[in-house]
C-alpha cells in the first residue's frame, strides 16, 4: 500500500527547505532591506546629494557623526565635495542595483530564448549559437566589459549594454543543457504529436522546467553584475559622474584614504560588500534547495 | 592525438582571425583618434599631416590588410603616446603581470585545495560551515575595494608592507623576478593576495563539491572494503578523480586572473600589462589597445589548448578527438 | 562440525532520519561456518546489503550499529578500533560489490588497484606485488593477464571487471568473502560463467562465502545454507536443500510458489499480495503479517526466533513445514 505523503507544489517544498537555514533567512531579509532602501532612497536620505544648493562645500571631509549646518547629523561623514555619505550611498545603491538588476533580467531573457531555441531545434542552429556562446565565455567578463566600454564610451545605457552582452551567454548555456534533457522527455513528444506550435512547446511546456538553474544563476549573476559595474566605475570607465554608483564613490575616496579619511571609501565599500554578499548567500542557498541531488 | 592537436590549432587560428577583425574594427574604425592627440587649435594642415603619417586616411579594407600584414610580422603599430612599437611596450610589461598572476594562482591552490578537501571530508561540521561562509564573503568582496582595504590595513595602519610598485628584482633560474629579493616579495605580497582571494574562494568551493560528489561513490566504499588506509583513500582515490575537473577550471581561470590583474595593478601601481591597458584606454592609445587584445587572445587560445590536452592526459576515460571508449 | 568463521548475534543497525527511525537490520542472528556458502536472500530494502556493510564496518552516517555483536573467530568486530577493523578488511574478510564499473576506480590502472590491496596489508615490494597479481589472474583463467594489468576499468567488459573484483577479494586469501549481488549487473550468460568460476575458486581454497542476492534461483545453485530476509529480519534459515523443498515460513513459501517455472500452464501466476512496507512504518509484531494468508491475532506481537530442527530456525508464530 503506497501512502501519499502530503503532496505539495515543488516550489512550496523548496521554500520550506530554504527557510531551514537561519543564515540564508537573514540574508534574504537583508536583501529585502537593501532593495527597499534603494527604491525609497529619495525619501530615506537626509539630503539629496545631487542638489547643489543643499551641499555645503565647507562641510567637506568631515568624519562620521559630525553635525551639519542644517541640523541633521552626517552619520557616516561627508565626502570630498561636502556630500552626506549616507545619502550619497543610498543614491549610489539605487543606481548600482538598477543597472545590475536590469542588465541581469535582459540577459536572462535573451539567454533563455537563445538557449531554448538552440536546444529545441538542434542542428546548425544549435551549433551556431553554441559557437558564439563558447566564444563569449572564453573571455573573462571584466575584459570584455572593459573593451566594450573603451570603444563605446561612458554612459548608463552603454554600461547596461556591456553587462548584458557579457552575461547572456551564461544563461544560454544553462538553459540549453536543461532543455536538452527535457526535450527527450515524453511530455514533449506528446505535445508535438498534438500539433502544438514549436513556440508554444518551447516556452510554455519546456521552459518552466528549466527555471531552477536560471533562478540560481540569475541571482548570482545579478550580484556579479553589480560587482562588475562597481569595478568599471572605479576604474573610471563605468557610470559617469552625473550618476555616481557605489564604485565611483569608492574611487573618489581613494585618494583620501592615505591621509586617514577612510570613511569615504570604507562605508560605500561595506554597503557594496553587504549587497553582493547577501545576494550571493541567497543564490547559494537556492542552489542547495533546488538541486535534487544534494539532499544529504 | 596529433589529429586532435591539428584540429584544435585550426580552430584556434579561426578564433584568432575573428578576433583580429573585431579588434581592428573596434579600435581603428570607430571614432577618430586624431582628435585626441591634436590640440583643439591645430590647423587643418597639421591634422592632415598627422592623419597621413598614422595611415588613417586610407580605406578601411586597406587599413585592415595592412594591420593584418603587420600583425603577422609581429608589428602591432606604434603607440600614439609613447612612440614605441606597441608590441615592445606590451612585452615589456608582460612579465610583471605573469608573475603576479602565477603567484596569485599559487596562493589560491596552496590554501584553497587543502581547505576545500577538509570541508568536503567533513561536510556539515562547524568548521565546514564557517569556511564555506567565509568563501562566499571571499568572492563577494569587490576586488578593488578589498585591495584598498588591504592597503589601509597593512600599509597605512600597520605599516608592514609597501603599498605601491614592484620591488627589487633578482635573477632566479635565468628569469628576472621579484621572488628573488626580500624587498621584491614584500611588494609582491599584497597584490598577489588581492588577486588570489576570488580564486581562493572558488577553489575551496570547487574542491569541496568535487570531494563531496566522489566521497559517497562506490569506488571509495570499495577502497575502504579493501582495507586501505584513509590517507591513501583520500590522497590517491579521491583526489585523483577530483583533480581532473579542478585542473581544467584552473586553467581557464588563469586567463581571468590575467584579466583581473588590470584592477589589482591599478590599485597597487604594479607595472604590468593591466595598468598599461587602463591607461591606454583613458588616452585612447589605439595601437596599444589593439596589441593588448591580440596578445590576450593568443594567450587564452594557448591556455585553452594546453588545458584540453592536459585534461585528456589526466582522465583515461576521455578519448581525445571524439572517439568514444 | 566445522568451526564458525562468523557469528552475527542479535544485530540491529539503525538509521535515523527526518522520516523516522528505520531498523535496516533488526535482531539478526546468522552463523557462517568454515568452508560454507550461506545465501542471504531478500528483496530490495530487506536489509541484506546492510548485513554485508555491517560486518565490514562500512555502515555510513546516519546509520549505526546499535545493538548486538559480530564475532569473527571469537573477536567482536563491533568493539574493535577503526584501525584494527581496517586491518581485517580486505585481508581476512573481503567484499565484492554489485556493479564493478562503480566499484573499480576509473582513473587507476588495474595493477595499481590490485597491488595497493597487497601493500596495505603486507610489507611487500612493488615487484612482488605485481607478480602476485599476475599469479591470481592466471589462477582465475583470465586470458592475457599482463595486458589486463596495464589497462583501465573502462577498457574491460563487465564480466572481466567483476572477475578483477573477485581477484582483488581473493588476493590475500581471506577467511570470508561477502559477495553483494555480484552477478546482478551482468548478462545472464556471463552470470552463469562467473558463478561457476567462483564456485571452483572457493572450493579449492575452502573460503566461506556470504552470497547476498535477491535471486532465489542463483542462491540455490551455490549455497549450502540459506537465510531468507524480510524488512530487516531473518524469517527463516537452514540447510538450502531443506528450505527449498520444505519451507517453514509463509514468506518463503510465497517466494517459492511465485517462481514462474513452478507454475502450471494456463493458471494465473502466483504472487504474494501487497508490497513490502517502508522500514519507517513497520506494523507491530511480524513485519510480514499484513501480507500473510495465515496471519492471526498473535502475529501483531513481536516474533522470536524459533528452532524447528537441527540448524534450522524460523521467525514465525505459526511455522508450518510444507512440502512443495
Amino acid at each position: 500500500m503506497t501512502d501519499w505523503i502530503n503532496y505539495d507544489h515543488p516550489w512550496r517544498l523548496a521554500w520550506r527547505r530554504y527557510r531551514q537555514s537561519p543564515f540564508a533567512w537573514i540574508a534574504l531579509i537583508v536583501c529585502s532591506i537593501i532593495i527597499f532602501a534603494a527604491l525609497f532612497a529619495p525619501w530615506l536620505a537626509p539630503q539629496n546629494p545631487y542638489d547643489l544648493n543643499v551641499i555645503d562645500f565647507f562641510d567637506a571631509k568631515l568624519p562620521p557623526g559630525s553635525p551639519s549646518q542644517s541640523g541633521f547629523v552626517y552619520w557616516l561623514g561627508t565626502d570630498g565635495q561636502g556630500r552626506d555619505m549616507l545619502s550619497a550611498m543610498l543614491y549610489g545603491l539605487r543606481i548600482s542595483l538598477f543597472v545590475g538588476v536590469l542588465s541581469g533580467l535582459v540577459a536572462i531573457l535573451i539567454g533563455m530564448t537563445l538557449g531554448m531555441i538552440a536546444a529545441y531545434f538542434g542542428g546548425w542552429i544549435d551549433a551556431l549559437i553554441m559557437r558564439i556562446v563558447d566564444f563569449m565565455l572564453g573571455f573573462p567578463t571584466i575584459l570584455v566589459a572593459l573593451m566594450l566600454l573603451a570603444i563605446l564610451g561612458q554612459g548608463v545605457d552603454k554600461v547596461i549594454f556591456a553587462l548584458i552582452l557579457v552575461q547572456w551567454a551564461y544563461f544560454a548555456r544553462a538553459v540549453r543543457s536543461t532543455a536538452l534533457v527535457e526535450r527527450e522527455k515524453e511530455y514533449v513528444e506528446a505535445a508535438q504529436s498534438l500539433g502544438l506550435s514549436p513556440q508554444r512547446i518551447m516556452f510554455i511546456h519546456i521552459m518552466p522546467n528549466c527555471l531552477a538553474p536560471v533562478i540560481v544563476l540569475g541571482t548570482m549573476q545579478v550580484a556579479s553584475a553589480i560587482s562588475t559595474e562597481a569595478t568599471l566605475s572605479f576604474l573610471g570607465l563605468g557610470l559617469p559622474i552625473t550618476e555616481p554608483s557605489l564604485g565611483l564613490l569608492i574611487s573618489n575616496g581613494y585618494s583620501n584614504m592615505l591621509s586617514g579619511r577612510y570613511w569615504i571609501s570604507l562605508y560605500p565599500g561595506l554597503l557594496l560588500l553587504l549587497t553582493v554578499f547577501s545576494i550571493n548567500v541567497v543564490g547559494d542557498r537556492l542552489r542547495d534547495v533546488l538541486n535534487p541531488r544534494l539532499s544529504r | 592525438m596529433t589529429g586532435f592537436i591539428i584540429r584544435r590549432l585550426i580552430q584556434s587560428s579561426l578564433v584568432i582571425l575573428t578576433m583580429t577583425v573585431v579588434v581592428f574594427l573596434g579600435v581603428y574604425a570607430i571614432g577618430n583618434p586624431v582628435d585626441i592627440l591634436m590640440p583643439d587649435d591645430a590647423t587643418a594642415a597639421e591634422r592632415d599631416l598627422a592623419i597621413k603619417s598614422l595611415g588613417l586616411d586610407k580605406p578601411l579594407l586597406i587599413q585592415y590588410t595592412t594591420f593584418l600584414g603587420n600583425l603577422l610580422h609581429g608589428d602591432l603599430g606604434t603607440s600614439f603616446v609613447y612612440n614605441i612599437a606597441s608590441i615592445d611596450l606590451i612585452l615589456l610589461r608582460l612579465p610583471a603581470t605573469l608573475e603576479l598572476a602565477i603567484c596569485a594562482l599559487f596562493i589560491a591552490v596552496l590554501v584553497g585545495l587543502p581547505l576545500g578537501l577538509f570541508c568536503g571530508l567533513r561536510p556539515g561540521s562547524r568548521l565546514d560551515k564557517l569556511i564555506m561562509g567565509a568563501s562566499i564573503v571571499g568572492f563577494s568582496i569587490p576586488n578593488f575595494w578589498q585591495g584598498l582595504m588591504l592597503i589601509m590595513l597593512f600599509s597605512v595602519i600597520l605599516g608592514w608592507l609597501p603599498s605601491t610598485g614592484r620591488g627589487e628584482l633578482g635573477i632566479v633560474f635565468g628569469i628576472e623576478t621579484s621572488l628573488a629579493t626580500l624587498d621584491g616579495i614584500a611588494h609582491l605580497l599584497l597584490p598577489a593576495i588581492n588577486l588570489s582571494l576570488y580564486k581562493l574562494s572558488l577553489m575551496i568551493r570547487l574542491t569541496r563539491s568535487g570531494v563531496r560528489e566522489v566521497m559517497y561513490l562506490d569506488y571509495v566504499r570499495f577502497a575502504r572494503a579493501k582495507g586501505l588506509s584513509e590517507t591513501r583513500i583520500v590522497t590517491v582515490h579521491i583526489m585523483k578523480i577530483v583533480l581532473v575537473p579542478i585542473i581544467t577550471v584552473l586553467g581557464m581561470e588563469f586567463g581571468s586572473l590575467i584579466a583581473f590583474a588590470t584592477v589589482t595593478e591599478t590599485i597597487f601601481a604594479w607595472p604590468g600589462m593591466g595598468k598599461l591597458i587602463i591607461d591606454s584606454i583613458m588616452r585612447l592609445d589605439r595601437p596599444v589597445i589593439a596589441g593588448y587584445l591580440v596578445v590576450i587572445v593568443l594567450l587564452f587560445v594557448f591556455i585553452n589548448l594546453v588545458v584540453d590536452i592536459t585534461y585528456s592526459l589526466l582522465d583515461p576515460r576521455i578519448q581525445v578527438g571524439g572517439r568514444s571508449a | 562440525m566445522n568451526k564458525p568463521v562468523l557469528e552475527i548475534q542479535n544485530l540491529t543497525t539503525r538509521f535515523e532520519s527526518e522520516q523516522g527511525i528505520a531498523n535496516a537490520m533488526d535482531g539478526v542472528s546468522l552463523q557462517i561456518d568454515e568452508g560454507e556458502v550461506v545465501g542471504l536472500v531478500g528483496e530490495s530494502g530487506s536489509g541484506k546489503s546492510m548485513t554485508g556493510y555491517s560486518i565490514m564496518g562500512l555502515v555510513e552516517h546516519p546509520g549505526s550499529i546499535v545493538n548486538g555483536s559480530i564475532l569473527y573467530r571469537g573477536r567482536n568486530l563491533c568493539s574493535l578500533s577503526p584501525e584494527e577493523l581496517r586491518k581485517l578488511r580486505g585481508d581476512r574478510i573481503a567484499m565484492i560489490f554489485q556493479d564493478p564499473m562503480m566499484s573499480l576506480n576509473p582513473v587507476l590502472r588495474i595493477d595499481t588497484q590490485l597491488s595497493e590491496t597487497l601493500k596495505a596489508h603486507r610489507s611487500i615490494q612493488k615487484y612482488d606485488a605485481n607478480r602476485r597479481a599476475l599469479e591470481i589472474l592466471h589462477a582465475m583463467g583470465i586470458p592475457s593477464p599482463e595486458i589486463r594489468l596495464r589497462q583501465y576499468p573502462h577498457e574491460l567488459s563487465g564480466g572481466m571487471r567483476q572477475r578483477i573484483a573477485i581477484a582483488i577479494a581473493l588476493l590475500l586469501e581471506p577467511d570470508l568473502i561477502i559477495a553483494d549481488e555480484p552477478t546482478t549487473a551482468l548478462d545472464v550468460t556471463i552470470q552463469a560463467q562467473i558463478i561457476h568460476e567462483f564456485q571452483t575458486l572457493i572450493e579449492v581454497r575452502g573460503t566461506s562465502v556470504l552470497w547476498i542476492t535477491h535471486d532465489l534461483a542463483v542462491a540455490s545453485t551455490l549455497a549450502d545454507r540459506l537465510a531468507i530476509m524480510y524488512s530487516g529480519q531473518i524469517m527463516e534459515q537452514g540447510p538450502a536443500v531443506e528450505i527449498l523443498s520444505k519451507p517453514a515460513h509463509p514468506y518463503t513459501q510465497g517466494l517459492l510458489r511465485s517462481i514462474p517455472s513452478h507454475n502450471e500452464r494456463g493458471k494465473p501466476l502466483a504472487q504474494i499480495r501487497g508490497s513490502a512496507p517502508a522500514l519507517t512504518q513497520l506494523p507491530p509484531g511480524c513485519p510480514f503479517s499484513p501480507r500473510c494468508e495465515q496471519a492471526k491475532s498473535l502475529c501483531s506481537s513481536p516474533v522470536p526466533t524459533n528452532q524447528i530442527g537441527i540448524s534450522r530456525s524460523t521467525r514465525c508464530h505459526y511455522p508450518t513445514v510444507q512440502t512443495l
